[in-house]
């Protein structure tokens, strides 16, 4: 099938061009970073010491901030991986018309979008698998703790990679590689800020906050996601002992989730429209 | 019309209030190489795009081997040359032609033969392992010429296929178009360049804002005579 062609070919240009192994190098200098700061926590802090050891409670929700603070790293990662990857695959072909001698083959257009689309969505799982299952395995190895809803919570975060694809193929499909990216990051920044507002509204108790991060939620949810992940990996023990940077108090429901499934599908959608209706 | 290669019909294609291609009207016959002449910007390459179905008209209708525009099948029988062949410059001459025949469908075996054929053709056989990011425009023509040789194409678009080429490879491009018309196959020729057209087109179509003024068999105008034909034809100011 054609769309394996394309599919192959955009890894292939990923490789070439430098930036499957640039995203490798980053990814496993993080992760060392990352698996040394551990070490010399668990080792030199409150951690090792008596109280905590003693206090099992204590000693997990500790264990977890230090887990969640790795993978924020690797959902921003993820983030800037998927929109910055793949802003200029279909604009910057469009513009340079290296596109046209793919779109005069027998192939289907929807067949070159979604080939590229395989592509990029094949290089982000891998990633995905490799940075934050990296993150898990060194916090195993180094303390024995295993975070609840690990599945749950990375699928969460490929979803949302998925998505952010998605979304910035919808602007490749239709822009210029500048305005998609700005496009992209953009929404994704809307929907930042808009699950902060919906975390203090929840703590502050003020229901229109909470509407306005829903809203925001509904523009772009992609923060949602994250946040859905976040709290499925502190699980309900955590967070007995007061608040975490990584608490969430205002839980983006399994309707959000959904959502953003289907938000995803429907950006990829109207990419594919688009691309098969624009002049090329 | 069975026996047309390229039949169209007030095809008109207009780009927001940019009138490209105003009422073009042209059939080309199967096994003819056929020019398509006018001046910069009369709407040559947006009517070639039209019939390979990379830009979509705003009226008007055109067939390509028998069937309309912008059908897929038919494309496994057409070959294309671009006017700017920008291609993916980070893969090798060989790789590229790889790719280009598993979009066309290919057999592996038939395409390992084709590319292995084409790069002696076009003189790119001692480069086949080198990036088309290294290669220099006369480079790339050749090996965009190549790429729309893949299949044995029945037609053939070639949009300026001689701009960015020295003399030796002026007269590839002209042997090349000679060996498709003793095969059977149509060539359309986007050009500007007269005495290429002279040289190797049967049939001649003088275009001027993307309507059709004339058309004409080339063995009926003198040799040389074809500058002053298109000057009386299109006029001094090229249509601008």
């Amino acid at each position: 099938m054609r769309l394996w062609v394309v599919a192959r070919l955009t890894l292939r240009e990923a490789m070439r061009r430098k930036i499957l192994p640039a995203a490798a190098l980053l990814g496993l200098a993080f992760l060392l970073l990352y698996g040394v700061g551990l070490y010399l926590s668990l080792a030199d802090t409150a951690l090792g010491r008596a109280p905590v050891r003693e206090s099992p409670l204590l000693r997990r929700q500790i264990l977890n901030v230090l887990l969640m603070m790795g993978l924020y790293g690797v959902n921003w990662l993820t983030v800037m991986m998927a929109i910055l990857t793949s802003v200029d695959t279909l604009a910057g072909e469009i513009s340079s018309g290296t596109i046209q001698a793919v779109a005069t083959k027998p192939i289907r257009r929807w067949e070159v979008v979604l080939g590229k689309w395989v592509g990029f969505a094949l290089m982000l799982t891998l990633y995905i698998l490799l940075m934050a299952g990296g993150v898990v395995l060194e916090m195993y190895c180094f303390s024995g703790y295993v975070p609840p809803g690990v599945p749950r919570g990375l699928g969460l975060v490929w979803l949302e990679g998925l998505l952010l694809l998605s979304v910035t193929f919808l602007g490749g499909a239709w822009l210029t590689t500048l305005a998609t990216g700005v496009l992209a990051f953009g929404l994704h920044v809307l929907a930042f800020l808009g699950g902060w507002i919906e975390e203090f509204g929840s703590i502050a108790q003020s229901r229109t906050a909470v509407n306005i991060g829903i809203l925001a939620s509904l523009i772009m949810p992609s923060e949602a996601l994250w946040r859905r992940a976040a709290f499925e990996l502190q699980g309900p023990a955590v967070g007995g002992f007061g608040r975490t940077p990584f608490s969430i108090a205002s839980v983006p429901s399994t309707m959000m989730v959904l959502y953003a499934g289907a938000y995803a599908a429907i950006a990829l959608g109207l990419a594919v429209r688009r691309f098969g209706k624009r002049d090329l | 019309m069975g026996n047309a290669a390229i039949q169209t019909q007030g095809l008109r294609k207009v780009f927001g209030t940019k009138v490209a291609v105003e009422d073009l009207t042209l059939q080309v016959h199967r096994g003819e190489v056929f020019g398509f002449l006018g001046p910069n910007g009369a709407g040559k390459s947006t009517s070639v795009k039209m019939l390979l179905g990379l830009v979509a008209p705003t009226s008007g209708f055109a067939r390509v081997l028998g069937r309309p525009v912008g059908d897929v099948g038919i494309r496994e029988r057409l070959g294309f040359l671009p006017e700017h062949f920008r291609f993916h410059d980070w893969l090798t001459a060989e790789e590229f032609l790889r790719l280009h025949g598993q979009l066309y469908g290919m057999a592996p075996a038939r395409l390992s033969e084709r590319a292995g054929a084409l790069l002696e053709l076009v003189g790119l056989a001692a480069h086949r392992e080198k990036r088309l990011r290294d290669f220099s425009k006369g480079m790339l023509q050749r090996i965009g010429l190549a790429q729309a040789l893949l299949n044995d194409p029945e037609l053939i678009f070639l949009d300026e296929p001689t701009s960015g080429l020295d003399p030796v490879g002026r007269r590839l491009v002209r042997d090349i178009i000679r060996e498709q018309r003793s095969r059977g196959a149509t060539v359309f020729l986007n050009s500007h360049l007269l005495s290429e057209v002279e040289i190797t087109c049967d049939r001649v179509a003088f275009i001027r804002r993307g309507e059709v003024l004339a058309v004409r068999e080339v063995a009926g105008i003198a040799p040389g005579g074809l500058e002053e034909l298109f000057i009386e034809i299109v006029g001094t100011d090229g249509g601008l």
